[in-house]
């Protein structure tokens, strides 16, 4: 039983192919186009799918859609009547991909699959391919689901339970009523752009203390102890298709919002520690309400939807204890729903059987395209770059020296990743010992906002001697500290008031001796590397440490700011010509910058990518 | 003038007309919780129509006893089919986002 899904025209679009319930292949469409975010019907990511499974579109039995169109079309035609005469610009923003897209979503694949009268084509509700994505790769037999998002068709959280094969929502709270709204209106207001600046609005709440908590929780929201909420949609905009908020928002804040770009001050700072504090309360109190109401048969929880992928609230819920085990969709995002609808179509339509895997069936989420050495090479001899190819030995060897002497190194290897997170396969790697390599990183490489920290990929069976955790964490979805013994004393607020509020100043600070990947209040956002999982990377990880004592590195996702990861060798030497990246790894070939021709572009790439 | 201005216009006014303030949930202090039981469980269906009385036949199911909704559903069908994509429209990836993202401001949430 072949089983297509597909995810698109909202944000993230993606393709994932499931064959007899086992998941061969998923992409995200922005890696073929190389626009960040690419929302388009995901055409390349849908052709490396068939092509990764060897099969013809002829041979796919079941292609599903992540959203119900129809669903989404009554709550786009019921906002219009909860605006009343505020609806223009509802309608205005929405009503072309409404009705040219979304609705004929059927008729856009078929005209790219082919017409086949044997083929079915299904919709599966928004919140129930991420519940799917949570559960079906997840290593549990039985679990509670909680999807948190913005919004699918109206549920922007729901409650459910996983047993066997089977999938039931229980409860949701609905549009217009979001974390994921609720937390991007603020992303929003601090002069991010949504989608892809609410992880540095979250990154930037350690800078900040909590001052507004009691603001957004008298002023905005009406807080049950089960966690769901009501949000006081008078000083919000994005009901009216405008703005997330409005000038009564801003003005309760004191002004108006950031403007992007512009410095970030210490408002800024406490609006994410506040808004990072209340929206972690609502996680837990639902996460508490969810176990109480549904858990009484089941310590394991499952989470998805694109709020999952606030990481620091994950570590709370892990520490909480409320549940014993945990596990995330590591495309937590809307790209994951296109895995999660396949795999519900599989199980629940098509009857598959569901096998449970030990560790988890997402197979490190390394599930993209993969390059042959001998492609490899035809590329770099073809293009006349010099490189070095190297037996496996001399390779691993070869790296951590390099890693060791301060090296920038971009790394690609194996089978892209599925997810926002770079997991070894597609990453820039550096020593984490280095006091300036977080600088040097942000500035020289990423070319991105200087606050924002590193994170760290460390060997499991290590994990336990640099952070308080002592469990996977593969697809660096957990935030947890570093050990006290490792940290060096620094006090945030005292520093920000010594340096009006530069945060340059306050990264330049060693907190502990793994500086590159400590953030200002000591946390990191890990990634456990185990041999099953990542054998490659595991094996260069344990060189450098044979040779520096230490087991953690610092990873950080191959690509410039506003690029998409890299996909191919090509995407790979160029983003590696283009910044200060000292060498570049393609599976077995080494490439040295010193020794690369010199680089020229007949547009200014900059150009390319728009600023996320 | 767009080919929907049309029942665009007819759609602004229709929401005038039936505007509610009921239709998203408000704050009650009374309450205990905001969640909403779920009691369907029907989430993964076929979905395909090709003409006016097919894509009819849903409306009327999704909408059924919804008198609002009847003000508005022939409007609503006729969005539907004036947009149509042609039989030679391709795959409707396009060489830019234009069209799906063209009205929106960069810094909003697409839904």
């Amino acid at each position: 039983m072949v089983v297509l899904g597909i995810a698109a025209l909202y944000h993230d679009a993606a393709a994932s192919i499931v064959i007899d319930g086992e998941i061969i292949a998923a992409a995200q469409e922005e890696r073929f186009t190389r626009i960040k975010h690419d929302l388009r019907m995901p055409v390349n990511a849908i052709n490396y799918c068939l092509k990764e499974a060897g099969i013809k579109k002829e041979s796919v039995d079941i292609v599903v859609f992540y959203d119900n169109p129809l669903y989404t079309l009554d709550r786009f035609v019921k906002n219009v009547a909860a605006v009343g005469n505020d609806s223009k610009d509802v309608i205005e923003r929405s009503f072309d991909s409404i009705f040219s897209s979304r609705i004929w979503v059927h008729k856009t694949i078929e005209a790219i699959m082919g017409k086949n009268p044997n083929r079915k084509f299904l919709v599966c509700e928004h919140h129930i391919s991420h519940a799917a994505s949570a559960f079906y790769p997840s290593p549990f037999e039985k679990a509670v689901i909680l999807t948190l998002d913005g919004v699918g068709e109206w549920a922007t959280t729901t409650i459910g339970i996983g047993d066997g094969k089977k999938l039931t929502i229980k409860e949701e709270m609905k549009f217009p009523h979001s974390l994921g709204l609720l937390y991007s209106a603020f992303t929003y207001f601090c002069g991010f752009k949504v989608n892809s600046g609410d992880y540095k609005f979250m990154g930037l709440a350690p800078y900040g203390e909590p001052v507004y908590e009691n603001l957004i929780r008298d002023e905005l929201l009406d807080i049950k102890e089960d966690g769901s909420f009501c949000m006081n949609m008078e000083y919000f905009d994005f009901q009216h298709g405008r703005a997330m908020t409005n000038d009564k928002f801003a003005k309760l804040f004191g002004g108006k919002r950031r403007e992007p770009e512009t410095e970030i001050t210490k408002r800024e700072m406490d609006i994410a520690a506040s808004a990072q504090k209340v929206v972690e309360d609502i996680i837990l109190r639902m996460v508490r309400h969810a176990k109480e109401t549904y858990g009484e048969e089941t310590d394991n929880l499952v989470l998805a939807g694109g709020v999952a992928l606030n990481c620091v609230a994950n570590g709370k819920i892990k520490n909480s204890g409320i549940f014993k085990h945990m596990w995330i969709q590591p495309a937590a995002g809307d790209a994951g729903g296109s895995l999660g609808a396949a795999l519900y179509a599989s199980y629940q339509y098509a009857g598959v059987e569901r096998k449970v895997e030990e560790s988890d069936s997402q197979k490190g989420s390394y599930l993209g395209p993969r390059y042959s050495s001998e492609e490899i090479e035809a590329y770099l001899t073809k293009s006349h770059y010099t490189y070095h190819k190297m037996s496996e030995e001399t390779l691993y060897r070869t790296i951590a020296e390099k890693l060791a002497d301060a090296k920038v190194i971009g790394l690609f290897q194996g089978r892209m990743e599925f997810g926002p997170r770079a997991l070894g396969n597609r990453s820039i790697i550096a020593d984490a010992r280095s006091e300036e390599m977080q600088v040097k990183l942000n500035k020289k490489i990423k070319y991105r906002e200087s606050f924002r920290p590193f994170a760290p990929s460390v060997l499991r069976e290590d994990v336990s001697e640099y952070f308080e955790l002592d469990d996977d964490s593969p697809y660096m979805l957990l935030v947890e500290n570093v050990r006290k013994e490792r940290r060096e004393e620094t006090a945030v607020q005292k520093e920000l008031q010594k340096y009006h509020n530069n945060m340059l100043e306050i990264v330049k600070q060693k907190r502990s001796d793994i500086p590159a990947v400590t953030h200002v209040d000591y946390s990191a956002r890990i990634q456990t590397v185990s041999k099953e999982k990542n054998p490659y990377y595991y094996r260069l990880i344990q060189e450098f440490k044979k040779l520096t004592g230490s087991s953690v590195i610092v990873n950080t996702s191959f690509n410039v700011r506003g690029e998409p990861i890299v996909c191919t060798p090509k995407n790979a030497y160029e983003c590696f010509m283009r910044t200060d990246m000292d060498v570049l790894v393609l599976e077995n070939c080494v490439l040295y910058k010193e020794e690369q021709p010199e680089w020229h572009e007949t547009e200014d790439w900059r150009k390319l990518y728009s600023l996320d | 003038m767009g080919k929907s201005d049309k029942e665009k216009e007819m759609l602004y006014e229709w929401g005038i007309n039936h505007y509610s303030d009921s239709i998203f949930s408000q704050s009650d202090h009374r309450k205990d919780s905001y969640f909403q039981q779920r009691t369907e469980s029907s989430y993964c269906r076929e979905y395909t129509f090709e003409t006016l009385p097919e894509l009819m036949e849903k409306l009327n199911i999704l909408w059924k006893n919804d008198e609002a909704m009847e003000n508005i559903k022939k409007v609503i069908a006729a969005s539907a089919m004036k947009n149509k994509p042609m039989a030679d429209a391709g795959n409707g990836q396009g060489k830019s986002q234009d069209g799906l993202e063209e009205k929106l401001p960069i810094y909003i949430y697409n839904f």
